[in-house]
């Protein structure tokens, strides 16, 4: 694999190419997709309708998942996330903590599952050491002592607010114009097609309504996805689905920790600067706004963590919050099964839906050109979606530019506000 | 079951107008989840910056009551029954409402600052790829000491130098560069030691401490 090495001071976006697309959200996505945009030549507008980030990505565990975690389910998706955290660890070297993880094996069944997942690792490109329960005890000194085994994958953490405000910085260097405080309020169709977006600007005194044309435009709103879409009167099966997260006081340890189990509910423990992250719970609402954490979330949160370190449950707490992602669902309806339930419970059928990423194109589906949704993914592989993304608007558009984010390393996220030269 | 009284600056700062919102302390934890809920259900169009929920973004601070503080780490029960005033934080370019774009206070820091360093947990051996544990620094540069700071001239402020000192500390490299940044006009030299950005530093950086440090570094070398 190449390693972006080259300063951004020398990045040089492609010659203007005369076609303007809109991007709609102000997530990782949209950051890596504005930037992927720019730098192919396009002319870029990005809205968003609050502070950048402010929506789901911000309040990522920051965990930067090597793929270990989806090895046992889907090599693809595994093998992915292995590059693309090797080549974030070069792009924004400065918001990643790179210190491994150890996935904990806390009960026999665990156990049974570790020559499957090592193996499953090793098809993926992720380099995956079996440690014995003393050895990942001398590693990390919290992690229950009464652990059965343990295995080292190559994880970290990342700081959700820096690494995707680097991208913006980049964005924005590029020439993208970003314009947070500015909400889709309507869409114009014109003969079949997505024409302009009537944008309500909340960032000047008086609220003024403006209209921005484009050639194409991307919704990449996550769990806004089915409302933005409805705008546009296209059918996207989204429904939110809030995950709850709780940071206490203390730094445990400087790996990640997992539960070596197959993914659930409370089996991520991140740390970050002087805190640790447990995450998450998952339930499905009709509305990703106002999204607060439930107390039997918390709960349930804590006793999770205890298990892995029992450090955790004297700990102070930090702060609990609750992050709307986005669930594919056929219908677009929350299914009736999954409301309600006790965390760890029936809400885990979430869960087996994929964790890849689609494109949806309006013009294949709905018969409505000029518009795609992109949901899905991971933020790991934030780069790699915008890559994909970016790929399907030079079709739609006719324009042949090749990707060429994997070449820099990024601008610092002060930029994005200081505005220095790269 | 306890009321909340939120007196929330309204438009531009400098028009002074507020709206008063009433929240119920057993649905919201803390004042930012609190405009969530008014956000959601009565004020759409109410602006304020937050991105991360726990304190590690610094984009969510605010004047509380007249005190700088992070809305997500400030717990309502901790606020009585109000009325509760927020106020967007000052020396920032006012958007609206609670909103402020941190531009100015992103323009002070040192150009090239780092921002990992080693992670002080105790371990017997480097990583797996033989580097030492990292972590990143504590300070989130959230402002509030830029905002709480009562010194009217030009000045970096104590976050840019509160980096300029760990740079100086921990980035044998840097330590020209900022040791320079520290000895210009709008250095330390413009640090009245009021000591208020300490006080209100959510993140325990003391940069109070750090301009001191400076200071000391910069006398010793003469």
């Amino acid at each position: 694999m190449m390693i972006p090495s080259v300063p951004f001071s020398q990045a040089r976006a492609a010659k203007h190419n005369g076609r303007r697309v809109c991007v709609i959200g102000g997530g990782g996505t949209g950051a890596a997709l504005a930037y992927d945009l720019s730098l192919r030549g396009f002319s870029v507008t990005l809205v968003e309708k609050g502070e950048l980030t402010s929506g789901t990505t911000g309040r990522h565990h920051g965990q930067l998942h090597c793929g270990a975690r989806y090895a046992l389910g889907d090599r693809a998706i595994a093998r992915e996330c292995m590059e693309e955290s090797l080549l974030l660890r070069y792009m924004v070297p400065d918001a990643i903590e790179y210190n491994g993880g150890l996935f904990v094996e806390l009960e026999e069944e665990d156990r049974e599952l570790e020559a499957n997942f090592v193996e499953a690792c090793a098809e993926s490109g992720i380099p995956a050491r079996i440690v014995s329960a003393r050895e990942a005890v001398a590693l990390e000194g919290a992690i229950a002592p009464s652990i059965l085994g343990a295995v080292c994958v190559p994880d970290g953490s990342f700081d959700a607010f820096r690494l995707p405000l680097a991208f913006f910085a980049a964005a924005r260097f590029c020439g993208a114009k970003i314009m947070p405080w500015a909400e889709v309020m309507d869409f114009e169709r014109s003969g079949g097609r997505v024409v302009a977006a009537t944008v309500l600007n909340r960032a000047t005194e008086s609220f003024s309504e403006t209209r921005i044309e484009a050639d194409y435009f991307v919704s990449a709103t996550g769990a806004w996805a089915g409302r933005v879409g409805a705008l546009a009167g296209v059918d996207v099966p989204i429904i939110p689905a809030p995950g709850t997260m709780l940071a206490v006081r203390e730094r445990f340890c400087d790996r990640v920790i997992s539960h070596l189990h197959p993914a659930g509910d409370g089996d991520i423990i991140v740390p970050q600067r002087g805190l640790s992250i447990i995450g998450s719970t998952q339930r499905v609402a009709e509305d990703p706004e106002s999204l607060l954490p439930p107390q039997e979330d918390i709960a349930f949160l804590m006793k999770s963590a205890t298990a892995m370190v029992p450090g955790f449950a004297a700990a102070k707490r930090r702060a609990a919050w609750c992050a709307a992602r986005p669930l594919a669902s056929a219908s677009g309806t929350i299914p009736r099964e999954l409301l309600g339930g006790e965390p760890g419970g029936e809400a885990k059928a979430g869960r087996t839906i994929s964790r890849d990423f689609v494109a949806l194109d309006h013009e294949e589906i709905d018969g409505i050109s000029g518009l795609c949704t992109i949901i899905g993914g991971k933020a790991t592989v934030l780069r790699a979606m915008a890559e994909k993304a970016s790929d399907l608007v030079c079709r739609r558009l006719g324009v042949d530019a090749p990707c060429s984010t994997k070449d820099f390393v990024l601008p610092s996220w002060r930029d994005y506000y200081s505005g220095g030269s790269a | 079951m306890s009321i909340v009284l939120l007196r929330v600056a309204r438009g531009l700062a400098q028009s002074a107008a507020y709206s008063d919102y009433e929240v119920e302390s057993s649905e919201a934890e803390t004042v930012l989840d609190a405009l969530e809920l008014i956000r959601g259900s009565r004020e759409s169009g109410l602006r304020y910056r937050h991105s991360c929920h726990h304190g590690s973004c610094g984009t969510c601070g605010a004047i509380i009551d007249g005190v700088e503080r992070l809305m997500c780490l400030t717990r309502l029960d901790e606020l009585g029954a109000g009325p509760v005033t927020i106020d967007p934080l000052r020396k920032m370019n006012a958007i609206g409402d609670i909103a402020a774009d941190p531009s100015p206070f992103f323009a002070e820091f040192p150009r090239g600052s780092g921002y990992l360093r080693s992670s002080g947990l105790g371990h017997d051996g480097p990583r797996d790829d033989g580097l030492p544990y990292e972590r990143m620094e504590n300070c989130i540069e959230c402002g509030l000491c830029v905002s709480v700071c009562p010194v009217a001239v030009p000045f970096s402020g104590p976050a840019a130098l509160a980096a300029a000192d760990r740079d100086r500390e921990e980035r044998p490299g840097r330590l020209d560069a900022s040791l320079a940044f520290a000895a210009t006009e709008r250095g330390v030299a413009a640090c009245e030691r009021h000591f208020l950005c300490s006080r209100v530093c959510p993140q325990a950086v003391y940069p109070g401490r750090r301009i001191e440090n400076l200071r000391r570094s910069l006398a010793r070398k003469g």
